[in-house]
């Protein structure tokens, strides 16, 4: 029998973690820059 | 070491041992055992995963790496957040919902039993080897530098972990594993400030940070797409995607950290608690090995790091050549100290350049000391490693640190041994108990028996691992090895877990042949590479083991497949196509 993956809702946590690790990068960006 | 050094190290491994086991022990049945009784909070399973992921070279080879090469290597961790994602998505309501114990089991109910048994065997082939080499690889440097047997090192560890991973099992490995992480990041932080504090009264944690700068050592993007560059931004984001979906989603050793979750919620945070810290952590260990770097601006250093190396050469023809190196080294370094000082007074280009020039000489007089020592040991009929970046932080730590916190970090490094090989192990008699023991061949049995069936399974797996561990020697470079084969195996076996989620239309057998076509066509391309007939880096074997898994079970079942799918069967055969071409381009 197929089963397939129920739908899953986004969540805020999601938007959090991906915000939070792109914000690192630019945070990693700029600390480049600056030494 | 001093005694203060051996109670801290003792105290800190027993307790934690003990503890565990004695607050884990008498498992009622088999889920208890295996899932933890379902009971862990978001932040054990995020600790766990952590943990689980974080062994001990982690500790020793990223700080050295650092040293070496910079921060670059934190770009690896960019594409880890997206694949936790991707999991909490999709992966975890799936397994939630059919009550799996291993991830291997889901394969059954989506396709049939012969590619859930021979996934499991795929991992617990490669699992079981990187058992070994989990518990082998820090042994080797601590025995080297701290003169102690190393036999009798990989016995203590690896029956330290047997103890309480075959006593409590899932719960033990939990427990342990948050005190462990809890020993790591205490002896991680006091670490860093000491070196900050052992810096010149002059030289502030900005100025640093500058003296790093200008020796090249604060590049941490690299935006360039280079199959010759390890770690790109691009790198991190494509490839690190797909090993970290292959690794936390489909490796038994990570599922069954959040299977113990509580609830579906705890599991997903727990994983997000993963993707929120993961690259911080990792940006701080890099950080440390960088402190060491601007340490040893003021310091001086050995012009190589492993003592076993420097040994070797000086007890062979080359011993002059290495001495004169080790002087010439000893120059750059007072010329570079006064330029150094010249620039936390004066930031100036004109000085980075000339810090720059130096830095090139000292990367010169490193190289060349590498090769004197594959000289020296194609003279002696020895494989020492000339690679010194496991032996930097191992160094400093051992020659700097004061009493009992060498023992401290001592203890940092064997926690992280042991939890990972904790999580392995648990893992693997997992895999063997309900995919192939309980499914496959004694069927009809009691919760009792298979209670006990796992533990036995969780003790043989353990000494094999401290068996692989003790044979490890013979094997060149064994590490490499097993990352090897972990790249030969894991993209197919993630191919195998997209095709169950995605495509709905593919089934079973088409799933299964070309889960062998496309293992055969992996070793294929290594064995190519290998005889150098094309360059293709071996952790590239995860992205084009995952496209022709897909590819090839949809092209078995191509009748099969909607107009939407055939137009997604057309795209990825493009991707690799175009892939092969970059291979072909970067072959010529």
């Amino acid at each position: 029998m197929q089963k397939q993956p129920p739908r899953e809702r986004w969540k805020k946590s999601y938007t959090l973690v991906l915000v939070a690790n792109a914000a690192y990068i630019i945070v990693f960006y700029f600390i480049m820059k600056s030494f | 070491m001093q005694t203060l050094d051996w109670i801290v190290l003792i105290g800190t491994l027993v307790s934690i041992v003990a503890y565990g086991t004695w607050k884990t022990r008498g498992s009622k049945n088999v889920e208890d055992y295996l899932k933890g009784g379902n009971e862990a909070k978001w932040w054990t399973i995020g600790l766990s995963v952590m943990a689980t992921q974080a062994s001990a070279i982690t500790f020793l080879s990223t700080p050295g790496q650092a040293f070496h090469d910079g921060m670059g290597f934190v770009q690896f961790y960019f594409g880890l957040p997206i694949a936790m994602v991707i999991i909490c998505l999709v992966f975890i309501p799936l397994y939630h919902r059919l009550k799996v114990y291993t991830a291997y089991e889901f394969l059954e109910d989506r396709f049939d039993l012969k590619t859930r048994s021979l996934t499991a065997i795929l991992f617990l082939i490669q699992r079981g080897l990187a058992a070994g080499i989990t518990i082998y690889a820090p042994a080797i440097i601590l025995s080297a530098v701290l003169g102690w047997n190393l036999n009798l090192l990989i016995i203590i560890i690896g029956v330290l972990v047997i103890i309480y991973t075959v006593s409590g099992g899932t719960k033990a490995v939990s427990m342990t594993q948050k005190q462990q992480m809890a020993v790591i990041f205490t002896g991680m932080f006091i670490a860093f400030f000491l070196i900050v504090s052992y810096l010149p009264d002059n030289i502030t944690f900005t100025k640093a940070l500058d003296i790093a700068g200008a020796s090249g050592k604060m590049d941490i993007l690299d935006f360039s797409f280079n199959f010759n560059n390890r770690y790109t931004f691009w790198s991190g984001i494509i490839g690190g995607t797909f090993l970290a979906l292959s690794y936390f989603g489909t490796d038994q050793s990570q599922v069954q950290r959040y299977l113990s979750g509580k609830s579906i919620k705890e599991m997903q945070m727990g994983l997000i608690f993963n993707g929120l810290l993961k690259v911080p952590m990792q940006f701080f260990i890099l950080l440390v090995g960088v402190m060491v770097f601007v340490f040893y601006q003021f310091n001086t250093s050995p012009i190589n790091f492993n003592p076993a190396a420097t040994e070797t050469v000086m007890n062979s023809s080359y011993a002059e050549e290495y001495i004169q190196l080790q002087n010439d080294q000893d120059q750059i370094f007072l010329k570079k100290k006064e330029l150094i000082n010249s620039y936390t007074d004066h930031k100036t280009h004109a000085i980075a350049q000339q810090i720059a020039l130096f830095n090139e000489g000292d990367r010169a007089n490193r190289n060349a000391a590498k090769e004197l020592i594959a000289k020296a040991n194609t003279e002696n009929t020895l494989r020492v490693e000339t690679n010194d970046k496991d032996y930097v932080f191992i160094h400093f730590i051992l020659n700097n640190l004061p009493r009992g916190l060498i023992g401290l970090l001592l203890a940092v490094i064997l926690s992280a041994a042991m939890s990972s090989t904790a999580s392995e192990l648990n893992a693997l008699a997992s895999t063997t108990t309900m995919d192939l023991y309980k499914r496959s061949f004694v069927v009809n049995e009691d919760e009792n028996h298979y209670l006990k069936a796992s533990k036995w399974f969780t003790l043989g797996w353990g000494l094999l691992a401290i068996t692989i561990a003790t044979f490890a020697y013979l094997a060149d470079n064994l590490i490499q090895l097993v990352n090897i084969i972990g790249s030969i195996f894991y993209g197919n076996i993630l191919g195998i877990f997209l095709l169950a989620f995605f495509f709905k239309y593919v089934k079973g057998n088409a799933v299964f042949i070309s889960a062998l076509i496309t293992q055969a066509l992996i070793l294929g391309l290594y064995f190519l590479n290998e005889y150098e007939f094309i360059n293709l880096p071996y952790l590239w074997l995860n992205f084009v083991g995952c496209f022709l898994a897909i590819i090839i079970a949809m092209l078995i079942d191509f009748k099969k497949l909607s107009k939407n799918n055939r137009s997604v069967l057309f795209l990825l055969v493009s991707i690799l196509a175009y892939f092969g071409y970059l291979i072909y381009k970067n072959s010529l």
